[in-house]
């Protein structure tokens, strides 16, 4: 700060000059993103902490931590609501543990693949993002038919052919295929992502670095891990964070396929949370355990961003 | 050397090959089949060709009988308006960040920063309270205020990135021919920055084109539904009768695919933009 403008009201004045000219291009903004993400974002603490009822003039009773105490009760009691939430919980996490390895390394070996090639790269490229662009619902109705039970479906035909199988598999049925279905699913249509954010990041890699590697006697699997690898660390660094994110964010593809049957053993958070919500009208309880889901998947990327930083450091 | 290059060429392409071949099958079957009339047991053989000629009756029955030419016409309508929105309102905020300075101004950005870090999803309970006190359940205008209200703060991250890039010779030349700071972001900063709103618009409006929780959610009306959430409606109706589902499903996707061919540079830049904002 200057000292001609030290003074607090001069300050306050300039304060206010500057935020006058800035208010008509960013004041109506500023209102929808306090009303529409930030507020509700607040309000879901305040929701949690009442008895929350939608109907008009009710009264929200405060329950204190009420909501909360509720997903840590009777836990391993079969059909309890705390039971339900941490086998969605504990499907989150194998969601987290099986989808962001299988993209990545499905994601980054076709973006190899593509790189090195001279003709058709732009086919390539369209035909593996396609399944990126299009509507969930759209292609969650495909996968629905293409793993029926019937021995005509698509999947279940192939594997009876290979020999793979020996009777038709109700994939949708059984909870252990159905994540299975669930899993590949999230890979299949997540790779394409990858893909396209890795080639752009293989532009970058300098060519000489290869060339000296090459005269080095480096093959093309050394050449991958000591050139291509720490040249692009960051992107990878930038995948992996959005990839356990979205990955912690599933909820779209359970809705679609299974809704988390049999008996909610393929349940994942948001999908319990948006149950309990908008069919059981259990406000209350489903803004804690989303509290719960935020203050985790908050930390837990927080921690992975100081981990990951400190071991480029290193 | 070259002959071994080409070798392992040829071996690079059969693998993409055959990928891509795993990736497009479920398409095929899914055209395939909207080709088709196919209730409730399957045929004893994946459908992967359609038989000609074609059976279309299962295209007219939706669009016509279904209401989904009803579904098309809001979906397009919702899609374009939001797309327009969010545009204009990111494309201020991001201005207002960039080149004016204010008290509070890292403040607020660090405030949109971490609402970005905090799973969206999880604001939808409280946002169908505050538009029920609004009376704005079942209401467009709802959709667009939920729409433009949350889609402010990522966008300012991206937009204000692009704009401080820009060089700033030409609006100080502007400023002193007189031009206004409204003259300049629509003369000056829109036109440069074309690349960057048309690659944020085409994501814009794919988005709101298969948003399913946000109708879902927000709309109950039957007439004002879009095509996703008709889609995921039928499929409780109509859950076996694949040649239907599948021709309600191909109509649904054929303009988002439609774009994606014409406007490819821009989906393939969401690589280098955000590769190298971030990367």
């Amino acid at each position: 700060m200057q000292k001609q403008n030290g003074s607090l009201s001069v300050r306050f004045r300039k304060g206010l000059g500057q935020w006058a000219a800035v208010l008509p291009f960013i004041g109506i903004p500023l209102l929808l993103f306090a009303a529409f993400c930030l507020y509700p974002q607040i309000k879901n603490i305040y929701i949690a902490l009442t008895e929350y009822s939608i109907m008009p003039g009710a009264a929200h009773p405060f329950v204190g931590l009420e909501n909360f105490r509720k997903i840590f009760t009777d836990i391993t009691v079969e059909g309890s609501d705390a039971n339900y939430f941490w086998i969605a919980f504990r499907n989150n996490v194998l969601a987290v543990l099986v989808t962001v390895p299988g993209q990545l390394v499905l994601g980054i070996a076709v973006a190899v693949m593509i790189h090195q090639i001279k003709f058709a790269k732009n086919v390539y490229k369209v035909v593996f993002y396609i399944a990126v662009i299009c509507d969930w619902v759209v292609v969650a109705n495909i996968f629905n038919y293409i793993f029926q039970p019937d021995q005509g479906s698509l999947v279940n035909y192939v594997l009876l052919r290979l020999h793979l199988i020996r009777e038709p598999v109700a994939w949708l049925s059984n909870t252990w295929t159905a994540n299975a279905v669930i899993w590949i699913f999230s890979i299949w249509k997540g790779f394409g992502w990858v893909m396209i954010i890795y080639l752009a990041a293989l532009a970058g890699v300098p060519k000489d670095l290869y060339e000296v590697a090459t005269l080095d006697g480096a093959n093309s699997w050394d050449k991958f891990i000591h050139v291509t690898v720490p040249c692009t660390k960051d992107s990878i660094f930038y995948l992996v964070v959005n990839l356990i994110n979205g990955a912690m964010n599933i909820f779209i593809q359970v809705f679609l396929l299974t809704q988390g049957n049999p008996l909610g053993t393929t349940d994942v958070l948001m999908d319990y949370i948006y149950t309990r919500a908008f069919s059981y009208f259990q406000f209350s309880y489903a803004a804690a355990c989303g509290i719960f889901m935020g203050v985790f998947v908050f930390s837990t990327s927080l921690l992975l961003k100081r981990w990951m930083r400190y071991g480029r450091n290193s | 050397m070259s002959k071994k290059r080409t070798v392992s060429h040829a071996v690079i392409h059969i693998v993409l090959i055959l990928l891509a071949a795993v990736s497009l099958l479920p398409f095929c079957s899914m055209i395939a089949s909207s080709f088709m009339e196919i209730k409730g047991v399957l045929p004893d053989q994946p459908v992967l060709f359609p038989d000609f000629p074609l059976y279309t009756a299962n295209y007219s029955r939706v669009w016509f009988e279904n209401n989904f030419s009803r579904y098309f016409l809001n979906t397009l309508f919702l899609s374009v308006v939001g797309m327009a929105l969010n545009v204009v309102v990111s494309v201020m905020t991001a201005y207002g960040f960039s080149r004016f300075e204010f008290p509070g101004k890292e403040f607020l950005f660090n405030v949109f920063l971490l609402t970005m870090m905090v799973p969206a999803q999880l604001a939808i309970i409280s946002q169908y309270t505050i538009l029920n006190d609004m009376k704005l359940i079942d209401q467009y205008g709802g959709v667009f205020l939920l729409w433009t209200g949350t889609c402010i703060a990522g966008n300012t991250f991206f937009y204000r990135g692009f704009f401080e890039s820009l060089p700033r010779e030409l609006e100080e030349s502007m400023f002193l021919d007189g031009a206004s700071r409204n003259q300049v972001l629509i003369h000056l900063i829109v036109p440069l920055s074309k690349p960057a709103i048309g690659t944020s618009a085409i994501f814009a409006f794919t988005g709101y084109w298969g948003d399913l929780f946000t109708i879902l959610t927000f709309i109950k009306t039957e007439e004002k539904r879009t095509l996703s959430v008709a889609l995921q409606l039928f499929r409780g109706q109509h859950g076996t009768e694949f040649g239907l589902l599948f021709a309600a499903s191909v109509i649904t996707v054929i303009p988002i695919v439609a774009i994606f061919i014409v406007f490819q540079k821009q989906f393939m830049q969401q690589g280098l933009t955000e590769g190298a904002l971030k990367g």
